[in-house]
């Protein structure tokens, strides 16, 4: 009898806790929801780039930048102003998601409205489905289940209230540009072989893409692609994926890998073999990207 | 047994052999200490230790060694 | 399928633990080794026919050596199968041919060797169940990461197919959430951080250098223990009492104690059954006497254990892999473990002299970080893609340390995980700390009262779940020790 009780005490104990687990979880799930329901990736690199772009005088940016690290590495503001007259601010952050690029450009259409958004291509190849990140498929479950698991890392948002950790310095004083310095040279020889295969780009960034063109056009800015120099990340299979989409939507696509003008020096100007351009790099790119604003806008 | 302790007395010295139990489960003597003692023993008791007989059973105290010594000598 | 997943213990385990408890007695074990083959199945497919193989090795040596007596060929045969397999699996690619080795052979390996030595050492009694063989070397906890237990350790709670009692059930439960709040908070949160900087090392400036390598010890450290806890909390579930592998490693005396409490059951293993029987061996004996004659017993009785060193050493590193940074790893402790051999003695009468007390807080400081530069350079080699780069890492780290530099670069990682990460790792030392005076604070847990018990695991079930590296911004971390 005793026994018995003693079991049946156990079960109930274990039921219980299991039981009260559960229903935390769901009660954490709505502290945990996310409000608009977009997809975030990287909450941090967001907030940080709206605090840059807020400490901006309204309406004061002619042309925004986005992208991953080929974009920061790439585009100089600094430089810009001086061939063309525009402003402009580099929003681009280490490994770009594209739902993030369109978080952060929603954020900053709030108070600014650029002549022309230019988006680097590289972040376009980048998985984006967040949910199957992991080979556990109990943990996917989970994600799929409760916001709680798909959003904890949410709790950086409240640790930022506490620990505000703002960008560098120095990339600040350089409008988002991230100079390099230092030379690796590539030495892979040509890299761009003509081809009609396509690198698809995977539906979620389509979808991506589609929000970023149609907020570009509610704002009635100017929507404009760009390939930066890259042996290491560019193919013509990417090119071709990228033409498509452009042309379809006749938005301007400017692949550099292609244009001899831009003047690349392999030996000079990279800093790690053809991944990145350093800061020599930086200015023919930037120099040819100018001199096209001032004969295309 | 007196040749015992003075060979684990000069080995590790500082110990009280007589009455500790616990010569392995303690650290007392470590690996290259039970080398130096199994290369005395067997030179010393004309014994041949093997490998199979490095248990703490037979390790742990001068006693539990005695008694594999005598029990080696025996066979 | 892998310890640090979901699916292994809310789902896996669950169903595993149901069938055993529900069949009867005399048939659990039958459960229990149809889980174990699942689970080889689910991580390795088709290679569990290597297990089967040495299994039937293993069990087949043990009885001729009963049969036809304890003869030396008759081990050295089976030995020399097993072993053999592992080294054409596993490091014959290094030859340029390509085979698949299964995941955990390194362990199911060194356990039937361990077998085999001990039934023709008379230690234990051949086995007549090819399923107590077969059990003890598949265990599914123990498969991928070890622990490297004997024979006479889990074969018999293996077969035996006692109930599982509900104390073991939550104990071991609450030893694998422990296990996994180390690997998901710490380990997989520094990971990105290692490697992004281990991989291209040229890039990176000495304080950045420094900073990936004790990131490296720590998520090494967080997530083999935190492995370890989810093994021998599962083991204990069902009454498997699987033998530690680590013992608060940070707190040793010096490279040797490291490693009476670092991979404990690979040290012990090696300690059995390549340290003694080599230091015990005739030609070696031969020659410690020799020198013995020559050059007193002073040194003579250095002879046998530094050759037997030597080859412990030798075989730690390659049983890691056939990687010259292993190797190297080898070698590094074999030396140093050699010098503070040789340099005992002498020490302790120089510290006598200059009246330094080894009880002090400052000399206990001292031990500590020295110990923990060693640790951390061996384990910086450990996890360099060659010895080339690890040189000119340390190089680095002397040369050109800028700590300044630290704020301007992107390591992976941002600042708020590096804060979680440094709170959590205080925290696992702290529960570290009293492990080490002896103190079972799943025992302290239970004695008190409901609120206090729920609440303390509701806390750190909701902290994984919260604060874990997993999910979107945060990157799949494999196991570091199921490769090897």
């Amino acid at each position: 009898m005793k026994d018995k009780r003693e079991f049946y005490k156990r079960i109930i104990s274990c039921v219980g806790f299991m039981a009260g687990l559960i229903v935390i979880l769901m009660v954490l799930s709505f502290v945990f929801v996310r409000s608009d329901g977009a997809e975030i990736y990287d909450g941090v690199s967001i907030r940080n780039k709206d605090h840059e772009i807020k400490s901006e005088p309204d309406n004061s940016i002619d042309v925004l930048f986005l992208g991953d690290s080929e974009c920061y590495s790439s585009f100089n503001p600094i430089e810009l102003l001086d061939i063309t007259g525009r402003t402009s601010y580099v929003c681009g952050t280490s490994a770009q998601r594209i739902c993030d690029t369109y978080a952060i450009l929603n954020n900053a259409f709030a108070t600014q409205s650029p002549e022309v958004v230019v988006l680097e291509t590289n972040c376009l190849y980048r998985r984006t489905k967040t949910d199957d990140s992991t080979n556990d498929s109990v943990m996917n479950a989970c994600i799929k289940a409760l916001p709680v698991f798909a959003n904890h890392s949410d709790w950086k948002n409240v640790a930022a209230k506490l620990i505000p950790s703002y960008g560098n310095k120095k990339d600040l004083e350089n409008r988002g540009f991230v100079t390099r310095y230092g030379i690796k040279p590539y030495e892979g020889g040509a890299y761009m072989h003509k081809t009609d295969d396509v690198d698809d780009i995977d539906e979620n960034t389509l979808k991506y893409l589609s929000l970023i063109y149609n907020l570009c056009e509610k704002n009635g800015t100017r929507l404009l692609l760009v390939s930066v120099p890259s042996p290491k990340n560019w193919s013509y299979e990417k090119h071709n994926g990228v033409n498509e989409w452009a042309t379809a939507h006749s938005v301007s696509y400017l692949d550099l890998n292609l244009v001899a003008d831009v003047g690349i020096d392999w030996m000079t100007d990279t800093k790690d073999g053809g991944d990145h351009l350093n800061a020599t790099g930086a200015g023919k790119v930037t120099g040819y990207l100018g001199e096209w604003f001032v004969k295309n806008l | 047994m007196e040749q015992l302790l003075e060979i684990l007395e000069e080995i590790a010295p500082g110990e009280d052999y007589e009455n500790c139990t616990t010569l392995i489960d303690d650290h007392i003597l470590d690996s290259f200490a039970i080398l130096s003692l199994v290369s005395e023993i067997e030179d010393t008791f004309d014994v041949e230790i093997s490998p199979a007989l490095l248990v703490p059973e037979n390790f742990n105290s001068a006693a539990k060694l005695w008694e594999m010594i005598c029990r080696l000598k025996g066979e | 399928m892998s310890y640090h997943l979901l699916t292994y213990s809310v789902l896996f385990l669950p169903i595993v633990i149901l069938l055993y408890q529900l069949a009867p007695a005399k048939a659990r074990w039958v459960v229990m080794l149809a889980a174990d083959y699942t689970f080889f199945w689910l991580i390795s497919g088709k290679l569990i026919v290597w297990l089967l193989a040495a299994t039937l090795v293993t069990y087949v040596t043990g009885l001729m050596l009963e049969r036809f007596g304890r003869k030396r060929y008759i081990v050295l045969t089976g030995v020399m199968i097993n072993l053999f397999l592992l080294i054409a699996l596993k490091y014959i690619g290094v030859f340029g041919l390509s085979f698949v080795a299964p995941i955990g052979i390194s362990y199911y390996t060194l356990q039937a060797i361990a077998y085999m030595t001990d039934v023709y050492r008379g230690t234990i009694k051949a086995e007549r169940k090819i399923a107590k063989i077969a059990l003890y070397l598949s265990f599914f906890p123990q498969i991928m990461e070890g622990p490297i237990s004997r024979f006479s350790e889990t074969a018999e709670s293996l077969y035996a197919g006692s109930d599982i009692s509900f104390e073991n059930l939550v104990y071991g439960y609450q030893r694998i959430i422990w296990g996994l709040f180390k690997k998901m908070l710490i380990a997989d949160r520094l990971a990105p951080l290692v490697s992004k900087v281990f991989s291209h090392s040229d890039n990176y400036d000495g304080s950045a250098i420094c900073l990936a390598m004790l990131c490296y010890t720590m998520q090494l450290y967080m997530e083999f223990s935190g492995c370890m806890d989810i093994v021998m909390g599962s083991g204990e579930i069902f009454g498997v009492k699987l033998p530690e592998n680590f013992r608060q490693p940070f707190f040793a005396k010096n490279a040797g104690d490291f490693w009476h409490r670092w991979h404990i059951t690979l040290g012990t293993w090696l300690k059995d059954y390549v340290f003694y029987p080599i230091s015990l061996a005739k030609p070696v004996k031969k020659l410690a006497k020799k020198v013995k004659l020559k050059a007193g017993i002073g040194v003579s009785k250095f002879v046998a254990p530094t050759i037997a060193l030597f080859f412990v050493w030798i075989t730690n590193g390659l049983w890691h892999g056939p990687k010259e940074t292993y190797i190297f790893y080898g070698m590094y402790y074999f030396v140093l473990i050699f010098i503070e051999n040789i340099t005992e003695t002498p020490l302790k009468k120089l510290k006598a002299r200059i009246n330094i007390k080894e009880e002090s807080t400052g000399y206990r400081i001292f031990t500590f970080m020295k110990l923990f530069l060693i640790v951390n350079v061996g384990e910086l080699f450990f996890r360099s893609d060659s010895v080339k780069a690890g040189v000119s890492m340390i190089r680095s780290m002397v040369t050109d340390f800028h700590i300044t530099r630290l704020t301007d670069i992107t390591l992976g990682v941002d600042i708020y995980d590096m804060l979680l990460a440094a709170i959590c790792i205080i925290l696992v030392f702290a529960v570290d700390v009293i492990h080490e005076r002896g103190v079972s604070i799943r025992e302290k847990l239970a004695g008190m009262r409901l609120p206090v018990r729920w609440g303390v695991w509701y806390a750190v079930i909701l902290m994984i779940v919260i604060f874990g590296a997993y999910g979107a911004g945060y990157t799949m971390v494999d196991m570091i020790y199921a490769a090897y």
